[in-house]
């Protein structure tokens, strides 16, 4: 079982915390590399080449829905699971129209979230 | 001889009576009635003065003749004289003497053995009082009633055709105006309607307006105070699988913090929702 090399997206430090500790909690081999200003985990993506992406919408000057539009934009293909707070069924809607958004996801999360993740991407794409 | 003259009198009287018949037919007023009519009396029966008053459910008219013959006396003003009255009321015919003094007094004529002749002629609705008097020079015979019957006829027809078309007229005006005042009405009732149309239009715009006031409200709810909230819960749901020590030196200062922030994106959202709403409460 390879390594997974997950990104983490929130411009709150302590929700990257939580994140982290429950990721910790799956029992997954797991790479972790956090940020809390998108506009330079953008600018990692290419570096990192992340298996997973969880980021969040709610994020000052780059928003969730700002950052996969940009990604879109230059073709990064890396699976994005939106994690937020936010329980409207519009933003739900908004998440299935981008074809790389593998999940959405309400915080906070279980590391049961994270398993099942990580077998989603162990799938094969169709 | 009598025979021959009365032949001739006969045929005169029936051609004026077709002439009066024919003229009566084109009048179109009480004025032109009574003026034609007058001026065929004398041709069709012998008489010194008449008067004849039409009375129906409104009241009486009384046109006399001659015309020419305007005095200030009562037979020539007077609405109903005293024999009429009882005519009216008894539908008696009579022919009376009366002397040449009273005659005088009554119409202001000179006459000779002076007779007064009255007749009740009732129609449909109306009734004619017609009177005459007569003197030994015009002298009024019974032969003569029907002609003056056939006279007062035509008369009274026209008078009530005349009537009836004015009455006629007089409906059709007011219904004319009643139509137009339903039009304004109408119109009144537009201008209201559209004006109403306008001031619903206004509140539905702000109605409208303040839905997506409290829209923008639900998705600040939505985002900003759960944040801070789902950050309270998920380190929570880590207390159980960290140390003691963690759990007292970083859990628990994570909670606080993250406890302090919802409080604050509380208010500020209640704040928010007051001032909002108190805002657009005038209609």
């Amino acid at each position: 079982m390879k390594t997974l090399k997950i990104v983490l997206v929130d411009d709150q430090e302590i929700s990257n915390f939580i994140n982290k500790k429950v990721i910790g909690l799956s029992g997954l081999d797991c790479e972790i590399i956090e940020f809390t200003d998108p506009v330079h985990a953008f600018e990692q993506l290419p570096t990192i080449n992340p298996d997973l992406i969880l980021l969040d919408l709610q994020m000052p000057v780059l928003n969730g829905w700002q950052f996969l539009d940009k990604m879109v934009d230059v073709s990064h293909k890396h699976p994005v699971a939106i994690i937020t707070s936010s329980t409207s069924s519009e933003d739900t809607a908004k998440s299935l129209t981008y074809s790389h958004v593998v999940e959405y996801c309400v915080k906070p999360i279980k590391p049961e979230i994270i398993k099942g993740l990580a077998e989603k991407l162990m799938k094969p794409v169709v | 001889m009598t025979l021959d003259v009365s032949k001739a009198t006969y045929r005169v009287a029936y051609e004026s009576f077709s002439k009066l018949s024919r003229k009566v037919s084109e009048v179109t007023t009480h004025e032109k009635l009574v003026k034609h009519t007058g001026q065929y009396l004398k041709l069709l029966f012998n008489f010194v003065a008449m008067r004849v008053t039409i009375v129906d459910k409104r009241g009486h008219y009384t046109s006399a003749f001659p015309a020419a013959k305007k005095v200030d006396l009562p037979y020539w003003n007077q609405d109903l004289l005293d024999f009429e009255s009882e005519l009216l009321e008894k539908q008696v015919p009579f022919c009376r003497d009366y002397s040449s003094n009273d005659v005088f007094d009554l119409s202001g004529i000179e006459v000779k053995d002076a007779k007064i002749w009255g007749w009740a002629f009732t129609y449909d609705n109306l009734t004619t009082i017609t009177t005459l008097i007569a003197d030994s020079e015009n002298a009024f015979t019974v032969k003569q009633v029907e002609i003056l019957r056939l006279v007062i006829d035509v008369f009274t027809l026209k008078f009530a055709e005349i009537n009836a078309k004015k009455e006629l007229e007089d409906k059709n005006a007011q219904l004319y105006q009643a139509l137009n005042l339903v039009q304004v009405k109408n119109e009144r009732i537009n201008q209201i309607i559209n004006d109403q149309q306008l001031i619903i239009e206004e509140r539905t715009e702000k109605i409208r307006m303040q839905n997506k006031q409290l829209r923008r409200l639900s998705v600040l709810n939505a985002h900003k105070v759960r944040e801070p909230l789902s950050r309270v819960m998920g380190l929570i749901q880590l207390a159980e699988h960290v140390s003691e020590k963690e759990l007292k030196e970083d859990l628990l200062v994570k909670i606080q913090t993250s406890a302090q922030d919802l409080d604050k994106a509380l208010q500020m959202v209640i704040e928010k929702s007051l001032n909002e709403i108190s805002e657009d409460l005038e209609i």
